[in-house]
């Protein structure tokens, strides 16, 4: 019996997904849990995984189709199971509601297995001039009995067509099954018959372009909500050094406590997310948003995490950092950035930040401009760890130098309050000790 | 969620908030679809909710027509051996009648909104920028919005007439000939179009002296000229005086103080008509003003704002629908419009599909046409078959009093695929959405000939016209 698979509904509001591509082909075995496809929504792309163990005997709906969620898209089929649909809905039509297609079940019969058939429904079958063998019988003793015959005389031949488009199919004697369908649910109209029949367009020489990347999915929604960032709020950002000495000192003698804690190696950013989550508990309005004519100060400090994931950027959100240890926090940041890298981070672990950070300093960055990610007030950007000549004290002396970038709001914000936020955040990470206090 | 004071700000995990700007039949219906698809909705709107259609356009007249045709019917009814023995106009209770009918349907259009939770405010949107927009509200309160995606729906409004005098006195739109206080002894419309000849068909059975000018050759020119003859004849019979192929030179005060006296030009010869009103109804253009587009990147063009097939304008997330952005001024358009664009303002790709929009003219008799007209089909090199029935041979029409009129079939003659559909007689403007069907299904005038029609109806005479395209028909 075929499991259908459809498109899952991913999140509350989600109408529609766009399958990005099978991971399984068609006629392969495919294990329950084994990712199948990927879909991307207007959020992210993720990984949906089969619910059946067994062959994936149909995909229906091809890559790069959008479908409305509960669509049928393929159908998991035990071995040796056939899957036939009725030809013109194979290819379902890019936004319509595609209607479920009766699965036609075919029986596998070992050669010279006896069927069961009543003589009317012989009769019928031959008058249609069909193989009866394939179907499944609903009478008696799995009978096959002619109204089996006449149903699927039906559903093997029916095409969905206009009462025009087959005149004109008729008049051209063109074989309609082959031709798809863009009328509602499939219909082949006139148009269709018409391409059908058009000879081939010479293909023209286009100029050699390297590479052309669709501006869809996951790129389209980093470039609406960067452009809305960036042309709604007034960005602004301070720059600062901070020593890291104390901080290097700090993490030295954390790791190996955190590592038997937690299986993992503590971070400079799980760090950084601490001293931040004090900071901001100290400075408030740079934990806000700005909703329509109020600015919100949060009372829940919600650290956004940028990472570069495959398709682009993404930004998983540690929730409540405030009330979480360096232990908490270093394990919850591990399992947010793995889920970002491999696409599966879910609605969300993505929603309802309050500040984002963002660290470019593994590409040797030291100081940028990093865009807010609205609705927040502010974002961090820190840069790499670099040994550099810095006078203390009227001596030259070479120390291990951060620099942090800070884009803040400055409809919420003025540059004063930010930038004692900022120097807060440097005296945590000069004096980590103060995180004590 | 959301809060007091209007929009959430757009999150990341949510689906962008929506902001619709205008609350008539564009607006109204694309804020229900997208609400229906699970989206937040704030709908702005400076006036009363149904727009032009509701308030200034589709329905008050179809109301004021309602009473007009029943003076009409009076006017027969010892015909009909009903002997009434004179009767009255009360103008006011009819334009009472008519604004309760208004206000009903705006009623409903409100409990939509509530019932959807729709989030209305009443006032005056501005763009400040792309997706920043300040609104004025009714309650003097300033409210600025971010949304993440914006539909357009602002509408139109009469188009003025460049001509010395038109904006004087006793000079008026179809907005300000909905609220007339009395009926005025004569009429000068200029305009020939569907209101021009709307306006005619009720003042004239409400006793006005109606003139109704038109600049083109004929009245009504976008539809099947066959057919507005037929409805010229009538108007004509009905004391209307039709002038077309003019053009008005000057509107001035008359010599009587409550007269206006108007000058056109027809065939080189000058004219002058007087009368005690003058309506311009010669068109309607894009109402943008004071929207603040210019702070926008939204290209306009003519005052129009420019869409692409999914009704989205250059800048992504902002869409516009309707009378605003040109194209077909009707409704049902601005309607079916607003259900893409709010599809699309939720992630979906609709295009669309505007191939087969009738046009309905709601006189007496009726006018109704979908498609192409018997000369755009010819034009087009099509080798057209047409097909008619006129309603004197259709038993229910005989049987209403009300045999004046046809139906006439446009079709190609291979395959017999419909291409305009044309009628005029009663009913004309319900009876097109048999065709209207039949184009978009691509039925042929075979199938319409071979469906079985009830008997005695109007729409017979739609089966007996497609079967004189496939054959003969019975009745003629």
């Amino acid at each position: 019996m075929a499991t259908k698979v459809i498109m899952p509904s991913l999140g509350l509001t989600m109408t529609e997904g766009t399958i990005v591509r099978w991971l399984v082909g068609e006629g392969e075995p495919v294990a329950k849990g084994q990712p199948l496809f990927e879909v991307t929504t207007d959020k992210a792309t993720i990984e949906v995984e089969a619910q059946t163990t067994g062959i994936l005997g149909k995909i229906l709906v091809a890559a790069g189709i959008t479908v409305p969620v509960t669509a049928v898209i393929a159908y998991i089929t035990e071995p040796g199971e056939v899957v036939a649909i009725a030809s013109g809905q194979e290819k379902a039509p890019a936004s319509a509601k595609p209607e479920v297609v009766p699965a036609l079940e075919q029986i596998h019969r070992e050669p010279g297995q006896r069927i069961f058939i009543s003589p009317r429904a012989k009769k019928a079958a031959r008058e249609k001039g069909i193989e009866y063998s394939p179907i499944q019988g609903t009478g008696p003793n799995g009978r096959i009995v002619e109204r089996d015959v006449l149903a699927y005389a039906a559903l093997a031949t029916a095409v969905r067509i206009s009462p025009l488009a087959q005149k004109v199919a008729l008049a051209s004697g063109i074989e309609v099954g082959g031709i798809c369908g863009s009328g509602t649910h499939g219909k082949v109209m006139k148009k269709d018959v018409e391409q059908a029949l058009a000879p081939p367009v010479p293909v023209v020489a286009v100029k050699p372009i390297a590479r052309t990347i669709p501006f869809s999915g996951i790129r389209k929604i980093i470039a609406q909500r960067m452009a809305a960032s960036s042309q709604t709020a007034p960005h602004v950002t301070l720059n600062t050094e901070v020593d890291m000495t104390e901080t290097i000192s700090l993490r030295k003698q954390l790791l190996p406590e955190i590592e038997k804690i937690t299986g993992h190696k503590l971070s400079y950013n799980d760090i950084i997310i601490k001293v931040v989550s004090r900071a901001l508990s100290e400075h408030p309005l740079m934990n806000a948003t700005l909703q329509e004519n109020a600015i919100h100060l949060q009372e829940d400090i919600n650290i956004g995490v940028a990472v570069d994931a495959e398709n682009g950027l993404v930004v998983p959100v540690l929730k409540r950092a405030q009330s979480k240890s360096l232990a908490e926090i270093c394990i919850e940041s591990k399992k947010l950035v793995d889920k970002a890298r491999a696409g599966k981070l879910l609605p969300d672990e993505m929603s309802e930040g309050t500040f984002t950070i963002s660290n470019l300093g593994m590409f040797e960055i030291d100081t940028f401009t990093p865009i807010i990610n609205q609705p927040e007030s502010g974002i961090l950007g820190i840069g790499r760890m670099v040994a550099k000549p810095v006078a203390v004290d009227g001596q030259v002396v070479v120390r291990t130098m951060m620099s942090l970038s800070l884009s803040f709001d400055h409809r919420v914000i003025d540059g004063a309050p930010a930038a004692r936020f900022l120097k807060r955040i440097k005296e945590l990470l000069e004096k980590p000790l103060l995180l004590l206090t | 969620m959301v809060t007091e004071t209007g929009l959430r700000e757009n999150a990341v995990a949510d689906i962008a908030p929506l902001l619709i700007i205008g609350g008539g039949v564009g607006g109204y219906v694309a804020a229900v679809k997208a609400a229906q698809l699970g989206a937040q909705v704030t709908l702005v709107e400076q006036d009363r909710l149904g727009g032009t259609c509701l308030n200034r356009g589709c329905i008050p007249t179809k109301a004021l027509l309602k009473s007009a045709e029943l003076v009409d019917s009076l006017g027969k009814a010892h015909s009909m051996g009903v002997m009434v023995d004179g009767f009255k106009i009360d103008f006011a209770r009819m334009m009472a009648r008519k604004n309760q009918v208004v206000t009903r349907l705006v009623k409903g259009v409100e409990y939509l909104m509530s019932s959807n939770k729709i989030r209305v405010i009443k006032g005056k949107a501005r763009f400040l920028a792309d997706k920043k927009v300040e609104v004025t509200r009714a309650d003097g309160l300033p409210e600025t919005l971010f949304p993440g995606k914006v539909i357009i729906a602002t509408g139109s409004e009469p188009a003025p007439l460049p001509v010395p005098g038109a904006d004087g006195s006793r000079v008026v739109t179809s907005d300000e000939a909905l609220d007339l206080k009395e009926v005025p002894p004569s009429l000068l419309i200029i305009g020939g179009g569907a209101i021009g000849v709307e306006f005619a068909s009720i003042f004239s059975s409400l006793g006005s002296k109606v003139t109704l000018v038109e600049m083109m050759p004929r009245l009504l020119p976008v539809m099947d000229e066959e057919i507005v003859g037929v409805l010229e004849k009538a108007l004509v019979k009905k004391g209307i005086k039709c002038i077309t192929g003019a053009r008005i030179i000057s509107i001035s005060d008359g010599e009587n103080q409550d007269d206006k006296l108007v000058r056109l030009s027809k065939d080189g010869q000058e004219q002058s008509i007087t009368s005690a009103l003058v309506l311009i109804a010669a068109g309607r253009k894009p109402y943008t003003a004071g929207l603040g587009l210019e702070n926008t990147n939204v290209k306009v063009e003519r005052g129009k704002i420019l869409v692409n097939g999914k009704m989205e304008t250059n800048i992504p997330g902002v869409y516009a629908v309707g009378d605003v952005t040109g194209g077909i001024l009707l409704a049902h358009v601005a309607a079916a419009q607003g259900m893409v664009a709010a599809v699309n303002a939720l992630g979906g790709s609709q295009e669309a599909d505007l191939r087969f929009v009738p046009g309905c003219i709601y006189t007496s008799p009726e006018v109704a046409g979908v498609g192409l007209t018997e000369k755009e089909a010819k034009e087009q090199g099509k080798k057209v078959k047409v097909g008619k029935f006129p309603y004197n041979a259709n038993g229910k029409a005989i049987a209403m009093g009300e045999q004046e009129g046809m139906v006439k079939l446009v079709c190609d003659e291979e395959f017999g695929e419909i291409l305009g559909a044309h009628l005029v007689g009663p009913r004309a403007t319900d009876l097109i959405a048999e065709l209207t069907l039949a184009m978009q299904a691509e039925l042929t005038a075979a199938e319409i000939a071979h469906t079985i029609h009830a008997h005695p109806t109007l729409a017979e005479a739609i089966m007996e016209a497609a079967h004189t395209v496939v054959g003969k028909a019975i009745h003629i």
